[in-house]
């Protein structure tokens, strides 16, 4: 398959493989949480494509919510703290979450996530990611489903963004240099 | 006011509090870590250092430092540090258990199970530590200058209250003790410490992070936007030594994050220099194969530039 867009270098996995490995993590899942009632949180943007894909192959009882933390650098330019700029619409008290990511990256965002919600009183807290790129990983997290792990390459698509742009692509690419 | 003392319950997380407010305080930051290599020095010196002698060499280190400008420290048993100390504003967190186990399950990957029991364990070894270096396990209340509890207030919103606090008292400048208050301070600390016949090591120089490339200070706003602990260059690794033994070449990291026991070497540098670079990092790994450490390189911070959206161009970053 060749991808349309010129800035596109190449498709790193394509949508039958996208698909065939969420339909196996699903599954796992499913397995895992079998008999309980499941709560995916996604974290905005980014996570929504692959949260909906992966909740559509769940055969356990799912709740999703979602929540989005504030940009590294805000309007003005200067660096903030991170915070939750978006919370979730319900509580999570006693309930099994399951975080959504897209990536976990230096693994951060996921770490600063689930301290939080931790300390929200949830019956048991887990990370599942579409893509893990572990060569850029500083903060030590645990995650309990994986889809792939990628190369050290910039990729779009499934909800991965450049510039806002390619979130729709069904298929992982790498974007050419530049 | 020129000394913040930020302490707390096991799983509430002060050093993240202290971390955060130190650079918006431009007060420096005295963490345990940093506060033990000082001591180590001390315990060189005089071999064993005996636990009640611990109080009066940490405040020996914070009163002279303090002299330098103010200071934000978070030391185990800080809450009970500096009795009696009038300048010092003191900080306590707590939380309810349950919030607490929460923040066990979350930072340290356990079930709920595990975190009950690391947090009773954890209670107990600091109850048992402070009993023998400040003789008491119970802080009073009235100790304590502001209470806060993170189960209502996350870490932005303490560090909020605490600047308005410090704000109302008129208090918030980073000016240092004075030298005459500090040399009475210190008077009678030494006093005390020569009873366990320590002399404290000499003035402490302190270094403040003075960032050689650009790349390196928007890593180090990053870790701040997530409130990742960091220190800047702590510590070079000697890589050779010439025949009588004098060291000739060495490795310092630009970044080490105490909370993930993690060395991060930045590198923008040209190939030619990076090869060069990746050959001291191989030698540092062969000489030191219990150091943990993670090199980026321009694309990755490229990427993480692009990522977080530092407006700047990676160009433009090496050629600042």
């Amino acid at each position: 398959m060749t991808p349309a867009d010129p800035r596109i270098e190449r498709i790193l996995f394509t949508e039958d493989q996208v698909n065939q490995r969420i339909e196996e993590v699903a599954a796992e899942i499913s397995a895992h949480y079998a008999g309980r009632e499941l709560k995916l949180i996604g974290v905005l943007k980014g996570s929504v494509f692959f949260l909906t894909a992966l909740a559509r192959r769940l055969t356990v009882p799912v709740k999703i919510d979602f929540l989005a933390i504030s940009p590294f650098v805000n309007p003005a330019g200067a660096p903030g703290v991170v915070r939750i700029s978006k919370d979730l619409d319900e509580g999570i008290q006693g309930e099994h979450v399951l975080l959504v990511e897209d990536i976990i990256d230096t693994g951060f965002t996921a770490r600063y996530l689930l301290r939080n919600l931790a300390s929200r009183g949830p019956e048991s807290i887990g990370l599942c990611t579409l893509l893990d790129r572990t060569t850029r990983r500083l903060a030590q997290i645990t995650i309990d489903y994986r889809c792939f792990e990628i190369p050290d390459r910039f990729v779009v698509g499934c909800g991965l963004d450049f510039k806002q742009l390619y979130r729709n692509l069904g298929y992982i690419a790498v974007l050419k240099p530049d | 006011m020129s000394i913040l003392s930020i302490s707390g319950e096991p799983g509430c997380r002060p050093e993240d509090l202290a971390r955060l407010l130190a650079p918006r305080l431009s007060y420096e930051l005295v963490i345990s870590d940093g506060l033990e290599q000082i001591l180590g020095d001390s315990r060189k010196q005089n071999k064993e250092l005996p636990d009640r002698a611990w109080p009066l060499l940490a405040a020996d280190v914070l009163i002279r430092r303090a002299a330098h400008g103010g200071i934000i420290y978070c030391l185990p048993g800080g809450q009970f540090l500096l009795p009696g100390l009038p300048d010092v504003f003191r900080v306590h967190l707590v939380a309810s258990q349950n919030s607490r186990i929460g923040a066990y399950m979350a930072d340290e990957g356990l079930t709920r199970t595990a975190a009950i029991e690391r947090l009773k364990h954890d209670e107990l070894q600091q109850a048992a530590l402070n009993k023998l270096r400040f003789g008491r396990t119970r802080l009073h209340p009235a100790s304590v200058s502001l209470m806060l509890n993170t189960e209502v207030l996350d870490t932005p919103q303490q560090a909020a209250v605490v600047e308005a606090a410090l704000h109302a008292r008129g208090a918030i400048d980073a000016a240092g003790i004075g030298a005459a208050a500090q040399a009475q301070m210190l008077f009678g600390i030494r006093l005390k410490l020569a009873r366990f016949g320590i002399s404290p090591p000499g003035e402490i120089v302190t270094r403040r992070p003075i960032f050689s490339h650009p790349s390196e200070e928007i890593f180090a706003k990053l870790l701040d936007f997530y409130r990742i602990p960091w220190e800047y260059e702590p510590r070079s690794f000697p890589l050779q030594w010439d025949s009588e033994g004098r060291v000739i070449e060495a490795f310092t990291p630009d970044f080490f994050l105490p909370e993930f026991d993690l060395y991060v070497e930045l590198t923008t540098m040209k190939q030619a220099l990076v090869t060069r670079k990746n050959h001291k990092i191989k030698l540092l790994r062969a000489i030191y194969p219990h150091i943990n450490i993670q090199v980026f390189y321009q694309k990755d911070i490229q990427d993480l530039i692009l990522k977080y959206g530092d407006a700047r161009t990676p160009g433009e970053l090496h050629h600042a």
